[in-house]
């Protein structure tokens, strides 16, 4: 979220004048950013929203999106959307990106001009890490990633109790909460976007340990192996994986991720949802425990709209075959860094955001003049500008 | 040599491109929001404890902001 500052300045102004502001939480909107993977349960949602006032600095309330993304959906499946709503119950003021110093303007008009008009410089966000660091221990960057098929978009994949996990009881609230926490969550990606009779393509499983819980995987004991159980006319080039294991490497936390090839068949039902069973052995990371899990999921051959997209790091590439593990992306310009290797170099805290204390070279010297809406931050769309600026000078 | 590039190219991004930049400052306008003028819809949300937060119930009689967002 990257209006934050601007926001919590407004929220002061006129909370007083009666205004009510909320944040909404809702469904990641690129999953495995700084590690964090899609919530399943209205628990984890609320963790989540724990660790964004931590990293944020917030006080402005949060709610979280219900888990079947109610909000989401009705107030138009945006990322970072804002809204005014009336005392009547109308909305009355919709904006697809939030904008601190319009959203100041709406309310002078609305209510009046502020008492006060508090700075971004005038806060004291007290921001702190959103989640603990793993112990030195727990290795990270051993298992190189698997590059995904560029294109490729997120499936529904749903968790369902495995068979002794149904007689454990379950959550009071509307959610699929399993008898232990998925410490290990699955994320599930195909191309081709489209599925129908005779069409083939590759799907990518990834099971990614979520950072809200301190677990890592245990070295010292049998790796992650799943399996899938196939509705009829579904074929894969291999209904069954075991993950590799780092050498001399008792606990790490990297993803296992596996790349399979799929067809589907003339004679198909796609609601019939593939049946993955994972299996692992995680410990937490005091050493107060370690055990063996059993996940199960439903897979479906359906677009998962609320999946949100994987940014740089979760690596894609557009030559998706014959590259195997651990090779860097190709493509782009060998001289000139992309958008997204520009931000894994500067954006040290992941946000998705460069601050002017990450900001390098002439990022840092220029930064006030690149940071055109003065949020204090360097994001996607303004590197963008500079570089597409680079490039077009180049080209003379 | 690209630490040079950089350098260079973004001592060039002088005044000139400040009012391209400052038109993005309608990137807030985007395409229409269906709730645009419209009533608040029944819905739920739940706040920080994961109590039940009727949205239309709670936001009723004054005027509430309400903005999205995550931590990715």
């Amino acid at each position: 979220m990257r209006n934050v500052p601007g926001l919590e300045t407004v929220y002061l102004d006129y909370k007083e004048k009666g205004v009510d502001f909320f944040y909404v939480y809702k469904s990641l909107a690129h999953p495995e950013k700084s590690g964090f993977v899609q919530p399943v349960t209205l628990e984890e949602r609320l963790s989540h929203i724990e660790a964004a006032k931590r990293q944020l600095g917030t006080e402005i309330p949060w709610l979280a999106d219900s888990m079947t993304n109610q909000l989401k959906h009705a107030f138009g499946d945006r990322n970072n959307s804002e809204f005014v709503i009336s005392p009547e119950g109308k909305v009355i003021i919709a904006r697809s990106w939030s904008s601190p110093s319009q959203l100041r303007s709406d309310l002078v008009e609305l209510v009046g001009k502020s008492e006060t008009t508090t700075a971004i410089s005038d806060l004291e966000l007290k921001i702190s890490t959103a989640i603990p660091q793993k112990p030195e221990k727990v290795a990270t960057g051993v298992i190189p990633r698997v590059e995904r098929p560029s294109g490729a978009i997120a499936l529904i994949s749903k968790s369902i109790p495995s068979s002794d996990l149904r007689e454990a009881p379950r959550s009071s609230k509307e959610t699929d909460s399993p008898s232990h926490p998925l410490y290990a969550k699955l994320r599930v990606e195909a191309t081709p976007t489209t599925f129908s009779a005779g069409s083939t393509g590759t799907l990518y499983l990834g099971f990614h340990l979520d950072p809200i819980y301190p677990v890592h995987w245990n070295n010292l004991a049998a790796p992650l192996t799943f399996t899938i159980a196939l509705p009829s006319g579904v074929t894969l080039s291999k209904a069954s994986g075991t993950a590799d294991i780092p050498e001399n490497t008792p606990a790490d936390s990297d993803p296992r991720e596996f790349l399979l090839d799929f067809e589907i068949g003339e004679e198909v039902d796609l609601n019939e949802p593939l049946n993955l069973t994972v299996n692992y052995f995680a410990c937490d990371d005091d050493d107060q425990w370690c055990k063996a899990v059993t996940q199960v999921y439903e897979i479906f051959l359906k677009t998962d709209r609320d999946a949100g997209r994987v940014q740089a790091g979760g690596k894609r590439t557009g030559n998706d075959r014959g590259k195997g593990r651990g090779q860097a992306p190709q493509g782009g310009s060998p001289q000139m860094p992309s958008i997204a290797e520009m931000m894994e170099r500067m954006d040290q805290d992941g946000n998705g955001i460069v601050s002017k204390q990450e900001a390098r070279g002439p990022f840092q010297m220029h930064f006030d003049r690149l940071d055109t809406n003065e949020d204090g931050g360097l994001d996607e769309t303004e590197l963008k500008t500079m570089q597409e600026r680079r490039q077009q000078m180049r080209r003379r | 040599m690209i630490a040079k590039l950089f350098f260079a190219s973004a001592l060039s991004l002088g005044l000139t491109l400040m009012p391209a930049f400052s038109q993005r400052g309608g990137k807030g306008s985007g395409s229409p929001l269906p709730l645009q003028g419209k009533p608040l819809p029944e819905v739920i949300a739940y706040d920080e404890s994961g109590a039940e937060f009727p949205l239309l119930q709670k936001t009723r009689d004054r005027y509430t902001v309400i903005v999205f967002g995550c931590l990715t």
